[in-house]
């Protein structure tokens, strides 16, 4: 029943470590300006390591209950992750090497072995992918930081996404009887909650490519330990669709901030809307803004709706691999 | 009368979920556990290899291609990819 408990501490954790870092970073300089609004405003970053010491902390204290080597590889490939974020928040990467040294996140999960070469499938079929899945997991991790890496564009939308593509994982985890993945799962969903006031519109902290590396590979991890992975892509979908539509359209890996066209334009209103230029990239934002101009905020409402739906297909999935609810 | 972009993206995610579970059916469960008769010879069970990395190509890259095929629907219906006009 204590054990129980831990994971609810990630939520208070995330909330005062970043309150804490909000003012800390705004007294050292390490501010950025907000370009979506008027004057923009300087926002302290990164905020990511809110998430990961809160995570870290509550599955520290979790090991120490159940000795799990789940917990280990879960918190090594959170902390490379977040590592090689820090370096690209202090001293910008280029995309490819970015991508590159996030593998090194997803070595534990292989060196651990916590991972099962057989995944769920609908209708009671199961993939076996035995030699094949260790190399897969390589690839995994790295997409699925990308994925969250290319969704941090508006205040309060990757902290909330985050939290929203976590729960289908939670009840997967759950039902399925996985009481170590749920309690990460929980951990990481409250931490991205705990972190979401000080991200939300109008944004205080944003969590840096410290944060959203870090909260990519925390996700494909969990869904990897917790054999969810098809759940988990499911629950993706929105960020997914947009990392392809991105990479389809400007034919391979380019930071955001080195995009020759860009796909948003703000307007005098500060109100974002869609580029009509052949070339520039198609963005789920700029697919979103293709009925006319939306404020920063009516975007992001968008996006997170559409990720309660994908998180409902997710949960469909599950249910519809048989196990019942 | 004029679908909203919402919508759309709300049908383009259906879609995408239902290509994702065809895809992972077609290559799981009726392409690789595609076995040659029994005791083949080494060059049948060569050309069953053979058959079963083309037929995954083939999975693979309409798959692919079907979410170009959604992306650019969307942009043509709703005229993301033309020059801005004095009424937008």
């Amino acid at each position: 029943m204590l054990t129980l408990l831990i994971p609810l501490l990630a939520l208070p954790e995330s909330f005062l470590i970043s309150l804490w870092l909000d003012r800390y970073l705004r007294k050292i300089g390490m501010t950025v300006p907000d370009a979506h609004k008027k004057g923009k405003p300087p926002v302290a970053r990164p905020g990511g390591p809110a998430i990961v010491i809160a995570v870290l902390t509550s599955i520290g204290i979790l090991y120490l209950f159940t000795r799990s080597v789940d917990i280990i590889s879960f918190g090594l490939c959170i902390l490379i992750a977040f590592s090689v974020g820090l370096i690209d928040d202090l001293r910008a990467l280029s995309g490819p090497v970015k991508v590159g040294l996030v593998v090194i996140a997803a070595v534990p999960l292989v060196l651990l072995h916590t991972y099962s070469p057989v995944m769920p499938f609908p209708f009671s079929f199961h993939i076996r992918l035995s030699t094949a899945y260790p190399f897969l997991v390589l690839v995994a991790i790295p997409i699925t930081a990308n994925a969250f890496n290319m969704i941090d564009v508006y205040n309060g939308l990757v902290s909330g996404f985050t939290a929203i593509a976590t729960v289908p994982l939670l009840i997967d985890f759950v039902f399925t009887g996985q009481t170590i993945p749920a309690f990460l799962a929980l951990a990481f969903l409250l931490a991205n909650i705990g972190f979401y006031p000080l991200h939300r519109n109008p944004a205080r902290l944003f969590p840096g490519d410290s944060g959203t590396l870090a909260m990519g590979a925390a996700y494909g991890a969990l869904a990897i330990i917790g054999h969810a992975e098809l759940v988990a892509v499911v629950a993706l979908l929105p960020a997914v669709l947009n990392s392809f539509f991105v990479i389809s359209s400007v034919g391979g890996l380019v930071e955001h901030r080195k995009m020759k066209k860009r796909p948003i334009i703000v307007d005098d209103d500060f109100k974002l809307v869609a580029a009509r230029d052949a070339d520039a990239p198609m963005t789920l934002t700029r697919m979103i803004l293709a009925d006319g101009p939306l404020t920063e905020s009516q975007v992001t409402l968008r996006i997170l709706c559409l990720e309660c739906f994908s998180a409902l297909l997710a949960v469909l999935t599950f249910a519809l691999t048989g196990v019942k609810i | 009368m004029k679908v909203s972009a919402f919508s759309l993206l709300l049908v383009i995610t259906t879609v995408s979920w239902l290509l994702l579970l065809l895809i992972l059916y077609f290559v799981f469960v009726l392409i690789i556990p595609i076995q040659p008769p029994l005791r083949p010879s080494y060059v049948v069970a060569i050309e069953y290899v053979i058959l079963k990395l083309i037929l995954i190509l083939i999975a693979v890259i309409a798959w692919l291609y079907s979410y170009f095929a959604l992306r650019n629907a969307f942009a043509s219906y709703k005229n993301l990819r033309k020059a801005p006009t004095s009424s937008s």
